[in-house]
């Protein structure tokens, strides 16, 4: 647990500093941004604290997601660093429309799901942890120029490794049934 | 594209929302039973040989396991099939139902019974509300099949349920049991082991099917005859047939 916590905070450390040219040392680890998403791979709600960098072109957060046990039967805690990065942006006289892409990188805690397997399990019994995962995700965000300080609303397509192998693997699995839609709001505070 | 990609996605994906990929999100769907339900309703002679088709861990191997299901559908005479277990690699939803999206192309009733690796995570919660009780039995054709939930690691460790499977064998003349994990593999070796032998030596069992070792092991007994089989990954399945109180099993390639 501590490993896996250590290692999506490095996560989240590392990608601003190796993009961070611009910023000097006393900005790096002030965020300056607060989303709030609803669905996706991170439970029913959840909230990120993070950062934009290169002239917004990337973007880091730290994400805590929760889907209760009243909803779905099974209750998931997630901790997640999820890096984005822009691939066109459309600017319509006060408004922007930005596409992108990215991975996140998810801790999942939940029933029967183990970053270290207890020790009843032979070595290498199961060969990866089942409770840290990598999820690719691909989404398109909406905010007004002049908005500096303002909101913007994005949603977002997004799969996990589990169903991408699955999907290398199998010619009857529909490439569009690995995706799940989520959507949320970003508030900027620069 | 990425707006043609959005359409296709609304038009043709069965969860626009999930939550988590480890949440349970299933109605309560009892396939197991609405299968045994139309088993059963085929009348079938109690001298009648009956024919069935056993296939295990098909995993993430879908595209095997719809080619297996396939070639089932031409066989003559099958009554049914049972799937021995670990139709999952990491007891996800999503693979819950590629599962059973697959099975449901079957002519035959098909039997679904949990494994080990259906256990991860909410694997379990999943397999009660698609399936129904991971323990259970029904009667055929003057036979009484059993499926016995022998998963121990992955069910916190915990002993497999004996009284219930003392009391389900007990019950009938003449039985057949399916279980994920063999008698004498990892999980159940030793104490187990034990007690799953003298069970079956106490019982009138004619056969006992498993999956979870992926290759093909018989164990003779004075009693019972015990068969591990082969995985969907090997292209093969078993073809059982059962007469006057006895057991046949052959591996068929597909």
């Amino acid at each position: 647990m501590i490993l896996i916590v250590s290692l999506l905070l490095i996560g989240f450390l590392c990608f601003p500093v190796s993009v961070s040219a611009q910023k000097n040392h006393t900005d790096y680890l002030r965020p300056d941004a607060i989303e709030i998403q609803y669905a996706g791979n991170y439970g029913l709600m959840s909230v990120g604290l993070g950062q934009e960098f290169c002239k917004d072109i990337l973007t880091s957060y730290l994400v805590l997601g929760y889907l209760p046990k009243a909803v779905n039967g099974t209750e998931v805690k997630t901790l997640a660093v999820k890096n984005t990065v822009e691939m066109k942006q459309f600017d319509f006289r006060k408004t922007s429309l930005k596409f992108y892409t990215g991975v996140s990188l998810i801790y999942y805690r939940t029933h029967n799901t183990y970053s270290r397997f207890p020790k009843y399990f032979p070595k290498s019994y199961y060969d990866f942890p089942t409770s840290l995962h990598a999820a690719p995700l691909i989404g398109t965000s909406f905010r007004r120029n002049s908005d500096k300080n303002g909101f913007a609303f994005f949603s977002e397509l997004s799969t996990l490794d589990y169903y991408l192998v699955d999907f290398f693997r199998n010619r009857s699995i529909n490439f569009l049934d690995l995706w799940n839609l989520s959507f949320g709001m970003v508030w900027h505070f620069d | 594209m990425f707006i043609a990609f959005l359409s296709s996605f609304f038009t043709s994906c069965t969860n626009l929302f999930s939550y988590s990929p480890f949440d349970a999100d299933l109605k309560t769907q009892h396939l197991n039973a609405k299968s045994i339900a139309t088993l059963q309703s085929a009348s079938v002679a109690e001298n009648d040989t009956v024919w069935f088709a056993v296939i295990s861990d098909p995993h993430n191997n879908y595209d095997d396991l719809k080619d297996a299901i396939t070639s089932i559908n031409r066989m003559e005479g099958v009554r049914f099939v049972v799937c021995c277990g670990d139709i999952t690699n990491w007891g996800t939803a999503d693979e819950f139902r590629w599962y059973k999206e697959i099975i449901e192309k079957s002519v035959h009733p098909v039997i679904t019974m949990i494994g080990n690796h259906d256990y991860l995570s909410n694997g379990h919660l999943v397999f009660q509300r698609m399936f129904g009780d991971t323990n259970f039995s029904f009667s055929y054709g003057g036979y009484n099949f059993v499926f016995f939930d022998d998963v121990v690691w992955e069910d916190n460790n915990s002993m497999p349920d004996f009284d219930w499977l003392q009391n389900s064998l007990s019950t009938a003349k003449t039985n057949v049991l399916f279980a994920h994990i063999p008698a004498w593999s990892d999980q159940m070796a030793g104490v187990f082991e034990q007690r799953m032998d003298s069970i079956l030596s106490s019982n009138r069992v004619v056969g006992a099917i498993y999956g979870h070792d992926h290759g093909f092991q018989y164990v003779a007994g004075a009693e019972t005859d015990q068969y591990a089989i082969n995985d969907i990954d090997d292209r093969c399945f078993a073809l059982v047939s059962l007469c006057d109180s006895k057991m046949t099993l052959k591996m068929l390639d597909y």
